[in-house]
């Protein structure tokens, strides 16, 4: 009874460890260029969102402004990283380097030389957990990604409400849902 | 037995008081003040409320945002500028290690961090209270190639009172999360502290 009681504290102790290594693969990456000149970074922090969860933003006229208010509410971060430098050699290594098996494709486009990835990491029930931006061509390399309870449906009003560069391509997903 | 007390109160009091301060701050702003290029202002609370108390005089009643944003300043209880315009007189690892400090010793969060295609670096930290609703410090860091500003402000701002200022925002007023660099070009007409 006692190895039982053991052997379950030992599980319970392994599953969130076992979600931050999850985590850490993008972090990693994003650490890893976070401080290099050549690229552009927007990170929005969990503390952020927190406040932003906590302000009365129920009265907006814009009601795209407001579905794009309500889903940041229930963001935990935004990433951003980009770079026009040998875009199509960081594509690759970001795609070695982030475990891309843990992830659900949802869009994979390649056109006119650029690849444009589309995954996504289920939470509890319906809900997505994680949405992963990847684009690499010969112009550019992209990395977005976002953490917390996402709505796909109005993904693109939060790219347009938020105006980050790089963050336009989400308006991919809802160009697959039509 | 009534000393006994005052003293123990105050024993409580204490770790209050020292913890609305940021000495990672408070250090960076008194080793960095002379250095060549760089410009300073601080600004006590009781300034800051005496100038927004004469603004609200001068605006337009009709001004609600204007008004409003008066209202917040008052909430500010102490303000720390240093900037330089020619030239980013600060060399890069003081200001990575005011970041690595905040954040360890004084308990401050990211809540942004920009890096622009130009090089300009942007970084917003906060420290709030333990419930989270009442911000205690910002600290506002933008450096280029071609200047540098920190700002750094101790406030009590509640969340109560952002969305009091949200709610009385006219209704045209377009509210939208953005995430530019904030223009924080200081203002050449404020006094700066007399030099010591």
């Amino acid at each position: 009874m006692k190895y039982l009681f053991i052997a379950a504290l030992l599980l319970l102790g392994m599953a969130p460890t076992t979600q931050a290594q999850d985590n850490d693969a993008i972090s990693k990456y994003f650490e890893q260029y976070v401080e290099d000149e050549k690229f552009t970074v927007v990170y929005v922090s969990p503390k952020m969102f927190e406040l932003l969860g906590k302000l009365d933003l129920d009265h907006l006229e814009d009601k795209e402004a407001q579905v794009a208010m309500d889903m940041a509410k229930e963001l935990k971060s935004i990433r951003v990283l980009t770079t026009e430098h040998n875009p199509g050699q960081y594509y690759k290594e970001a795609l070695q380097k982030i475990n891309t098996r843990e992830y659900e494709s949802l869009v994979q486009v390649r056109d006119e030389g650029e690849n444009v990835n589309l995954m996504i990491k289920e939470g509890n029930g319906d809900t997505i957990s994680e949405l992963l931006v990847l684009v690499g061509g010969e112009d550019e390399f992209v990395l977005v990604s976002l953490m917390g309870v996402i709505d796909l449906k109005n993904i693109s009003k939060l790219s347009k409400t938020m105006d980050i560069k790089g963050m336009e391509h989400l308006e991919k997903v809802e160009q697959r849902e039509e | 037995m009534k000393k006994w007390l005052i003293a123990a109160f105050c024993a409580c009091l204490l770790p209050a008081l020292v913890s609305a301060q940021s000495p990672s701050i408070n250090k960076f702003y008194r080793q960095n003040k002379f250095e060549e290029g760089v410009r300073k202002v601080k600004l006590p609370g009781w300034l800051i409320r005496l100038g927004s108390r004469i603004g609200a005089g001068q605006i337009d009643e009709a001004d609600q945002e204007a008004r409003e944003a008066l209202k917040m300043a008052r909430r500010v209880r102490k303000m720390r500028m240093l900037y330089g315009e020619e030239g980013n007189p600060i060399d890069q690892r003081k200001v990575d290690k005011l970041i690595r400090n905040v954040r360890k010793k004084d308990n401050f969060q990211d809540l942004i961090y920009v890096r622009d295609e130009e090089g300009t670096k942007v970084n917003l930290l906060i420290r709030t209270n333990g419930a989270g609703d009442l911000i205690r410090n910002l600290l506002i860091l933008v450096q280029s190639e071609d200047e540098f500003v920190m700002v750094g402000l101790k406030t009590k701002l509640s969340i109560k009172d952002i969305n009091t200022l949200i709610q009385n925002l006219p209704e045209e007023a377009d509210i939208k999360v953005k995430v530019p660099v904030p223009e924080l070009d200081p203002e050449p007409e404020i006094t700066d502290e007399p030099e010591v």
